[in-house]
């Protein structure tokens, strides 16, 4: 059976302007949640604000029975909760969606998170580097203030790269281009690595620079996995990279949803069947994680 | 403990408190939240004849006290409904009520065909309302030819007891009740959603994809409620009262305007329990004001 949460407050503060953190202590949510789901959380206690709010978990802890929560101020329902006093009950619907997947070895990921898609890729971080991988992180977002985690993703030992659009710290521009230089990088230098023993070895000279070749590079970096949350176009771009560099994606979904468990059909995305043609999913009970092979990008 | 129980024109339902069409997917969603048997009947989410993938997205929008909708009907269509959902809904006890939709009037007869003797169905519900859809939907709803002419049809092919949906998006709404009363229907459930719009003013453009969508939750309860309260005083057949109903007070409401029995939309979104919380609410509501059932408050509003 799933269940409605009433957790506490236990904090509630502002990490920028418009960019708030929450701590919620909901023991029994805490103890099943998983890197990637997410919680619907209700605004209102009479009728308006109407529908709750989903937020993916930036913060798991069984041992303490907290959730932690990222949140920017972006209308009634955020604002309302900016208000919010630590002690009050909250209404939390959840955990809620399938989550990310890993293997329990060790390996090199990638991580990409946009704006408040960062939040879900911190506890994924945690259990990544548990599992014993090396994990390569790169954050986006409008500018250097609304940037979140940098010191929580150090401190697990995550290599870091940044990026703003307004260029106030790290890359000036969109994350996704410093994340196609690293793949772009990676791979050349195995390429150039094998060409170079294959040279030594006599069997002749470097080949012509091909997608097919930054694939077989890719494999040699030891990087089996890409992860990403974030608005759908920046997803668009990873999807792209995903399948030009042969490292598979699991993309987390951010959609407008009224019911957050599957029934509204509010929250619908394209996803390719096997056999070529076209289902309507939903990102909040068959997502919000979908394989980039598997999204089937409109337009 | 007051009786619940309800004889809607030979429609036999445990209690008076329905899931919505369209707010309840097939039911499995809340069955993880409460047994879905406890609701007094599944109106499930609108059948088409074949499969619908329904609108780009966003199909919602966030209003004062309300959401918009544009859905567009998708779903598996009738023969998955047939095969799939609907054996697991009666293998849970449900009540079940089939939403049926068209794009032409032959869709509607040829789904009536073939849900007719599909064994445990309780009735079918003809949405001629739905404001999502470019083809048909609430086309057939807003003119009274039209509506009668597809409730004569559906009524051809069906012995169950038959429930048109009407549509709020009219300028009398008892003119197409008695249309379709006229034809056969022997039940009217009613409103569907109000056809509205939001506009984003940072991006200057529509909120949803498809521009309009469907006005529900506790905004439009007023409305509806006038509605049902006008249409009771129309026709002869008992009502399912909805629109924006959230607690045993709203569907109590309902009930003194005309309604045999309520169903429950856009609050299960908020509060998952919605259903089950109305039932008790209501019972407890019953037995406090010395009501022996429920059928003994509709229409109180009416005298």
């Amino acid at each position: 059976m799933k269940a409605i949460h009433q957790a506490s407050l236990l904090k509630n503060r502002a990490l920028a302007p418009q960019l708030y953190e929450m701590e919620l202590l909901a023991p029994q949510m805490a103890s099943v949640s998983k890197p990637g789901q997410f919680v619907m959380v209700r605004i209102g206690e009479n009728q308006d604000p109407l529908l709750r709010r989903p937020f993916g978990l930036a913060g798991i802890d069984p041992e303490s029975g907290r959730i932690r929560l990222v949140y920017q101020v972006v209308g009634r329902g955020t604002d309302q909760m900016s208000h919010w006093r630590t002690g009050r009950t909250v209404d939390v619907l959840g955990p809620l969606g399938n989550g990310f997947t890993w293997t329990e070895d060790p390996g090199r990921v990638i991580l990409a998170g946009g704006g408040l898609g960062i939040a879900p890729l911190l506890p994924l971080a945690q259990a990544l580097r548990s599992a014993g991988k090396e994990v390569t992180v790169f954050l986006g977002s409008r500018t250097e203030s609304l940037l979140f985690g940098i010191p929580e993703f150090s401190e697990l030992g995550c290599e870091l790269q940044l990026a703003t659009e307004d260029g106030s710290q790290g890359f000036k521009g969109f994350l996704t281009t410093p994340l196609e230089h690293f793949l772009c990088a990676q791979a050349l230098d195995a390429v150039f690595l094998k060409a170079k023993e294959a040279s030594e070895a006599g069997a002749g000279h470097a080949h012509v620079h091909t997608h097919a070749m930054l694939r077989e590079g890719m494999k040699e970096t030891g990087f089996h996995q890409l992860y990403a949350c974030g608005p759908s176009p920046f997803l668009k771009v990873i999807g792209n990279l995903s399948s030009r560099y042969g490292l598979p994606a699991q993309l987390s979904f951010e959609e407008r949803m009224a019911c957050g468990v599957g029934a509204c059909m509010g929250c619908a995305i394209q996803i390719k069947n096997p056999d070529g043609t076209l289902k309507t999913s939903r990102v909040c009970s068959d997502g919000p994680v979908f394989t980039g092979e598997e999204v089937h990008w409109n337009g | 403990m007051a009786d619940l129980h309800v004889n809607l024109a030979g429609l036999q339902l445990s209690n008076p408190v329905l899931a919505a069409s369209g707010c309840f997917g097939f039911g499995r969603e809340y069955n993880e939240f409460y047994p879905i048997r406890q609701a007094g009947g599944i109106m499930v989410k609108g059948l088409t004849l074949e499969p619908c993938a329904g609108n780009p997205t966003p199909r919602i929008a966030e209003t004062p006290a309300g959401m918009l909708n544009s859905i567009g009907l998708q779903n598996p269509g009738v023969d998955a409904f047939l095969s799939n959902e609907l054996p697991w809904l009666l293998s849970q006890e449900a009540a079940v009520i089939a939403n049926i939709n068209g794009h032409a009037l032959e869709d509607f007869e040829e789904i009536a065909r073939r849900l007719q003797g599909a064994p445990g169905l309780k009735a079918i519900e003809v949405n001629i309302s739905c404001p999502n859809v470019s083809h048909g939907g609430m086309f057939f709803g807003t003119d009274p030819a039209m509506a009668s002419e597809v409730t004569r049809r559906v009524r051809k092919h069906t012995s169950l007891p038959l429930i048109i949906k009407l549509s709020p998006n009219v300028t009398d709404i008892t003119e197409i009740a008695r249309a379709v009363v006229s034809e056969g229907a022997d039940i009217l459930s009613l409103i569907n959603t109000l056809l509205g719009m939001a506009i984003d003013v940072k991006t200057r453009k529509p909120l949803l994809a498809r521009k309009v969508g469907g006005l529900s939750g506790p905004a439009v309860k007023p409305v509806a409620l006038r509605m049902v309260w006008q249409t009771a005083q129309a026709v002869d057949v008992p009502i399912i009262g909805m629109g924006g109903i959230s607690s045993a007070q709203d569907a109590l409401e309902f009930l003194m305007a005309g309604a045999s029995a309520v169903a429950v939309g856009c609050a299960s979104f908020v509060d998952p329990l919605a259903i089950p919380r109305i039932i008790g609410d209501l019972n407890a509501w019953l037995d406090r004001e010395g009501f022996a059932g429920v059928r003994d408050v509709v229409g109180l509003a009416l005298r």
